[in-house]
């Protein structure tokens, strides 16, 4: 009996093309995540000094872009807790898919302190100000939502206080050479037509007019094969007796 | 002088049915020989490949920091240093004992490529910069596939490349270059449009990841150049652009042109104009 270790049949990864295989569905999703992935307007963001200056998106902004490119969410509330001397607050925010028109959600907590009266410990529980928890559990919520937000790209905030080699939008790239997959579609039969009698002056205008055809290979196929037909007539021509 | 025919027997109207057929592919290089005059391209595809001293040093750099195990199977250190001394007199190279070894050490190569001794050292200390430095050790060590071949199809035509290094994240290129200093070699990926070679790899390789390159000189500098996405999306148009053209080269039979093929006027002239600085 042989003592090799067993090995199991890999499963093949799927290829891009199998991914892709919804390309009207991809291409109009890949335009939400360019849309998401957009960086913030620089007016939206602001530097909080008391955090080594690092930089985040107020919450009213976070919640105008919720509307404006999702038209519908809500937030639910998944659990709130004390750590430490902090409350934290895990929400589900739910959106509607303006594409697919299906809901989909994020997870996102925030912790928040509970503040101490002047010159207290953080941890002194005997000195904590009468509206810290008024103050600190809508504060953990606003942190919890953000940090939802920012999950489904850099329009709210993703990547703000990450090094600049991470910040690379290739979401866009990856639309870019989608689109550029060449296609299965039929040339219209009046265009097949126009190139088989296209004399040799026009097939050039014929291939300039006709952009959204290059991505279809028969296309300069039928061109080429024109251009050949043309040439051996003509040589034919020179070539026969008077 | 007459160039010396790679392929004879072709016209250039047969290399471009046979292009368009998929039984011939594009490259990079051909693409940029292309994108020089639509001449530059006939003389790439007709004339005789020559392998230059350059680019002999280049692959035999490429070698040592892609593929050194490989290296003693491909090249062929000519180093006739104790030969000579043993011969010894003033011109050891003119003796019928030398020209005899050297006949039979040329044989005993054989299919390998013969190197130089110094351009060996050189080239193996280019290697050792290479490998020696930090950022660049970091990108060989996540892209541990190296001279992966891809083929692709873009449009009406079947291309073929190697990508120098792909990892699960990352792809690279290593150039061999006159002066790798970041200043400059961020220059030489716009004037080479590397950025077009990486969107066209990027696309033959079927995903997106992102793209670096590693530059190295003679004289031990070594850069890393991360191309960020904006710059391979700017490539993904010229190569999409290029190929536009070349349609229409194929179309128009203008393989006999030169510069003026890519005038934006008429009549093939281009207009000097001032400089903004002047002004």
């Amino acid at each position: 009996m042989s003592h090799l270790p067993a090995t199991q049949s890999k499963r093949p990864l799927p290829v891009i093309d199998d991914l892709y295989a919804d390309v009207e569905q991809a291409a109009k999703l890949n335009e939400l995540n360019r849309l998401l992935n957009c960086p913030p307007k620089p007016e939206w963001v602001r530097v909080n000094k008391f955090a080594q200056n690092s930089k985040y998106i107020p919450i009213g902004i976070v919640e105008y872009l919720l509307t404006a490119i999702f038209i519908e969410y809500w937030v639910e509330v998944k659990e709130t807790k004390l750590i430490a001397n902090s409350v934290t607050v895990t929400v589900r925010v739910h959106v509607v898919n303006p594409i697919t028109g299906k809901e989909m959600w994020q997870d996102g907590i925030g912790a928040a302190p509970l503040k101490t009266s002047q010159g207290a410990k953080a941890t002194d529980f005997d000195n904590i100000i009468d509206s810290a928890v008024q103050t600190g559990a809508p504060a953990a919520e606003s942190y919890a939502i953000k940090d939802a937000c920012e999950k489904w790209g850099r329009i709210f905030g993703k990547d703000l206080n990450r090094k600049e080699e991470n910040t690379m939008n290739y979401a866009g790239l990856e639309s870019k050479l989608a689109t550029a997959k060449a296609k299965d579609e039929e040339l219209p039969e009046e265009l097949k037509t126009v190139i088989a009698e296209a004399d040799a002056e026009n097939l050039v205008s014929i291939y300039k007019t006709n952009p959204e055809y290059h991505n279809i290979p028969l296309f300069m196929q039928l061109l080429g094969a024109r251009q050949v037909e043309l040439k051996a007539k003509k040589n034919a021509a020179h070539t026969q007796p008077a | 002088m007459q160039p010396i025919l790679n392929q004879p027997d072709l016209t250039m109207a047969d290399i471009a049915s046979l292009l368009l057929r998929g039984e011939m592919r594009l490259s990079y290089s051909a693409l940029s020989a292309f994108k020089e005059s639509p001449a530059k391209f006939v003389e790439y595809k007709m004339r005789q490949k020559v392998t230059t001293d350059a680019m002999i040093f280049g692959s035999m750099a490429h070698c040592l920091i892609l593929e050194p195990e490989d290296f003693d199977n491909r090249y062929f250190t000519f180093d006739d240093t104790e030969k000579c001394q043993a011969i010894g007199g003033e011109k050891p190279r003119a003796t019928k004992a030398y020209k005899e070894w050297k006949a039979e050490t040329i044989a005993a190569a054989g299919d390998r490529i013969i190197v130089d001794p110094q351009d060996f050292l050189y080239a193996k200390a280019i290697a050792d910069n290479v490998k020696d430095n930090r950022a660049a050790a970091k990108i060989l060590r996540l892209c541990p596939l190296h001279e992966k071949p891809i083929e692709w199809e873009y449009k009406n035509f079947k291309f073929h490349g190697f990508i120098d290094g792909d990892g699960e994240e990352a792809t690279f290129d290593l150039k061999i270059c006159a002066d790798a200093s970041p200043r400059k070699f961020q220059r030489t990926i716009i004037d080479m449009d590397y950025h077009m070679q990486g969107a066209m790899y990027q696309y033959g390789n079927g995903r997106v990841k992102r793209h670096y390159m590693i530059a190295a000189d003679k004289t031990g500098g070594v850069s890393v150049h991360l191309l960020h996405d904006k710059l391979i999306e700017k490539g993904m148009d010229e190569y999409d652009r290029l190929i536009g053209k070349f349609n229409e080269c194929i179309l128009s039979e203008a393989w006999g042109e030169s510069y003026e093929y890519w005038s934006d006027r008429y009549d093939g002239i281009y207009v000097a104009e001032a400089p903004n600085w002047m002004f």
